[in-house]
């Protein structure tokens, strides 16, 4: 297809989806009456972009369209439902209710996802509404956790400062709440409120009534971690920690990893850093960034639509000065910080409060029953008697947060006895991998991300072997396309999914989200794969200087161009 | 199909107007479209019985009939039991099949068949059979054709508030008239 072609096609795509946003009655549709149409396990197509206002997607079972096409079944649709939960963050009691719902109406897995949300893969329509409500029963919603709107909002799961998380956790999920759109469809259709004089009609004072022209992502971070990737949202929030205390935060805007193959006007950027703000100011400054993108976005192209877009065509001088215009006040000179990492800290960590956290590993955050590894069910068992809470990690793995001294022993006799204490055996390389979901369910997906990790594992664990790079900490992101869900360009080692088997092979991003890759090998085979990446890990273990993360190695030897955006990079004060 | 006929008419409860009807439509081989392609028709195919229905739809599309149809489905399981689904749902985009109403006993507690399908359409059925629709019922004789005759006449009897002896009566009738055809086994 050419590029035109592509627009033009982006162009329908974008114009039919603003018309259904505009006439959907404030994200009703016709929802209730796809629901109940009995012919079809899918919504009408209008509803399936309305529907993910409500948290929801509908999908099918890629592995079986053949086979039900075949038979002259439709095919085999499913709805993936995703929570709104700032931060991530839930109480055991909640826990269980959550697990309750993936055995009773979803495949029997938890998906904790790169947003810090839990993910129920699965669910057919008939029990969409029974699901929704059994979710809200656990004091959990979905409200906003896709579609055109400000997305879950992701905060530093950092569990052992205590103090500075609780503050900063506070902020976000006020800022979530803040941002959730007005409507009451989602309470009517779902939780059956009775509706009221305006129904369809809301004021959405943020929003409007054509909602957002794309998804929007707000991340918090905690340096020196930077687990929450905050360059890769449309605004990333830096707590300022002094004196032990949160002073505010610096903002960076612009960030956004998804792109399109083959189409170079789409692209993947790192925010920039505008300024710093108090916490007072935080509602301010979001109000004026999510309004100037609600004003200023591209309506008419939905691939260039998000925030980055109206950045770089307008310019950050320009953004910076509208969206102080907006709030205003000007942002302060940014504060000083420091990101080190991008990845989590496994086992246990002793808090600010005597209380301990154990950050666990899960898998491309994929939590089932395995045979010699039942991870769901041990997580159920710690949550009976788990007295503190759990908290998502925006690298997919599951921080059990708030243990007393006292407990720590029961809690770890579960973890090894349902094979959730991998992480004191695996390699780096495995600790900090991320996958997206892709096949059988994601719609977007060219090929194999979570399925294939296991596999691609064990084949680069063992190359790096024997190149004694064993306890390398290497990040490796895999993504079955390029829209950027498990963040594969801030990945050291990136694979973006272009067709079944194939991939991009992306290299050179740093350790700290902060520096993003660049195209290596474009549409490789994993024997490519592995052929292009063994003389590196060879120059690697050779020519490495002390504590020369890959990325940061290959940028200076200038096996990949130093091209990628650094913008958050540069602006950067180490103190 | 003789076979079936017999053991209804040993089956001591029935009336003779019932018996009267199973002779009628035990003489049928199998079931035929309606001449006249203007007559609306009403379909009952659980199961496999649903077979000979895409063939109806394919002749009236390709006559152009000017009746509506109404497809009656059911079996255990929506999502690996709907037989043919993709072309029902084809042909009612199409403009080919007018109504359809399926019932998929195994997806709740409460088993629903299509003669409860059918009686939650009562009214409506009711019109379709003054207007003259053709009923077809083709599928499991033990129990569904015995099921759905009996929502059929209890359908009669409520709308057209006739006795149930009047109602088998004129069910009979329909059947002489070839408008009741049964393909049962």
């Amino acid at each position: 297809m050419s590029a035109l072609d592509q627009m033009t096609q982006d162009g329908f795509r974008t114009a039919a989806t603003e018309a259904i946003k505009a006439g959907s009655r404030r994200l009703r549709g016709t929802l209730v009456e796809s629901l109940a149409d009995p012919l079809t396990g899918a919504i009408a197509e209008a509803d399936t972009q309305v529907i993910k206002f409500h948290g929801s997607y509908q999908q099918d079972d890629r592995d079986l369209r053949d086979e039900r096409r075949q038979q002259k079944l439709e095919p085999s649709y499913q709805f993936m439902i995703r929570t709104r939960l700032p931060g991530g963050v839930v109480t055991p009691q909640q826990w269980l209710k959550l697990d309750a719902i993936a055995s009773g109406y979803a495949n029997g897995t938890l998906r904790l996802t790169t947003r810090q949300a839990f993910q129920f893969h699965g669910v057919i329509k008939h029990e969409l509404k029974p699901t929704l409500r059994a979710i809200n029963a656990a004091l959990i919603d979905t409200v906003a956790a896709c579609g055109d709107v400000n997305r879950n909002v992701v905060v530093a799961a950092n569990p052992h400062q205590s103090a500075a998380h609780a503050a900063v956790y506070d902020v976000a999920r006020r800022v979530s709440e803040h941002l959730l759109p007005k409507t009451r469809a989602y309470y009517e259709i779902w939780l059956d409120e009775q509706r009221v004089a305006g129904s369809g009609e809301e004021d959405e004072p943020i929003y409007g009534p054509t909602y957002l022209p794309r998804k929007f992502k707000i991340a918090f971070a905690v340096p020196p971690s930077n687990d929450a990737d905050i360059f890769a949202n449309d605004i990333g929030f830096i707590a300022i920690i002094e004196d032990g205390a949160l002073a505010g935060f610096n903002a960076a805007a612009g960030g956004g990893l998804g792109a399109t193959h083959g189409d170079a006007r789409t692209y993947p950027r790192l925010g920039d850093l505008l300024g710093f703000v108090t916490v007072d100011q935080v509602f301010a400054i979001v109000d004026a960034i999510v309004t100037t993108q609600r004003d200023f976005g591209d309506r008419t192209e939905r691939k260039h639509a998000r925030l980055k877009y109206t950045i770089d065509d307008r310019g950050v001088e320009w953004f910076k000065a509208e969206v102080e215009r907006r709030a205003g006040f000007a942002f302060a000179p940014p504060r000083a910080f420091r990101f080190d990492t991008n990845g989590d800290r496994f086992g246990w960590t002793g808090g600010e409060n005597g209380l301990q956290h154990l950050t666990l590993r899960i898998e491309s955050g994929r939590i089932a029953d395995r045979p010699g590894a039942p991870q769901l069910k041990g997580l159920r068992e710690i949550a009976r008697v788990h007295r503190g809470e759990f908290r998502i990690t925006p690298n997919q793995n599951l921080v059990v947060a708030n243990v007393a001294p006292v407990d720590r022993s029961r809690i770890d006799a579960l973890v090894a006895a349902h094979g959730l204490d991998g992480w004191r055996v695996a390699t780096p390389l495995r600790l900090n991998a991320l996958a997206c979901v892709a096949l059988p369910t994601c719609s977007q997906a060219f090929a194999e991300a979570e399925r294939y990790l296991p596999d691609l594992l064990l084949r680069l664990e063992a190359q790096l072997e024997r190149h004694g790079l064993r306890d390398a900490p290497i990040g490796l992101r895999i993504s079955g396309c390029p829209n950027g869900c498990s963040r594969p360009y801030l990945g050291e080692i990136a694979l973006v999914g272009k067709a079944p088997g194939r991939y991009n092979l992306m290299l050179g991003a740093d350790a700290a989200g902060r520096r993003l890759n660049v195209l290596y090998r474009e549409n490789i085979d994993e024997a490519a794969i592995l052929a292009a990446l063994d003389p590196l890990f060879a120059g690697y273990a050779k020519e490495r200087v002390d504590g020369e993360g890959f990325g940061d190695f290959l940028v200076r030897t200038r096996v990949v161009a130093d091209a990628a955006k650094r913008t958050a990079l540069d602006v950067e004060i180490v103190t | 199909m003789a076979r079936t006929v017999r053991a209804q008419l040993r089956d001591a409860r029935i009336t003779t107007a019932r018996a009267a009807v199973d002779a009628v439509l035990g003489a049928f081989d199998r079931i035929e479209q309606p001449q006249d392609a203007s007559r609306n028709i009403i379909m009952i195919g659980p199961g496999t019985g649903v077979a000979p229905f895409r063939g109806f739809l394919q002749e009236r599309a390709a006559v152009g009939a000017s009746g509506k149809s109404w497809l009656f489905f059911g079996n255990p399981h929506f999502h690996t039991d709907f037989l043919y689904q993709i072309e029902w749902q084809q042909a009612l985009k199409r403009g080919q099949l007018h109504r359809l109403d399926v019932a998929f006993s195994r997806d709740q507690s409460d088993k629903v068949y299509v003669q409860h399908r059918l009686r939650r359409r009562g009214a409506e059925l009711y019109a379709w059979l003054q207007d003259g629709a053709h009923v077809y019922v083709c599928g499991d004789a033990a129990r569904m054709a015995k099921d759905v005759h009996a929502a059929l006449r209890d359908i009669i009897v409520e709308h057209g508030r006739i006795s149930a002896e009047d109602a088998e009566a004129r069910l009979a009738e329909l059947a002489a008239e070839r408008r009741y055809a049964r393909d049962v086994y």
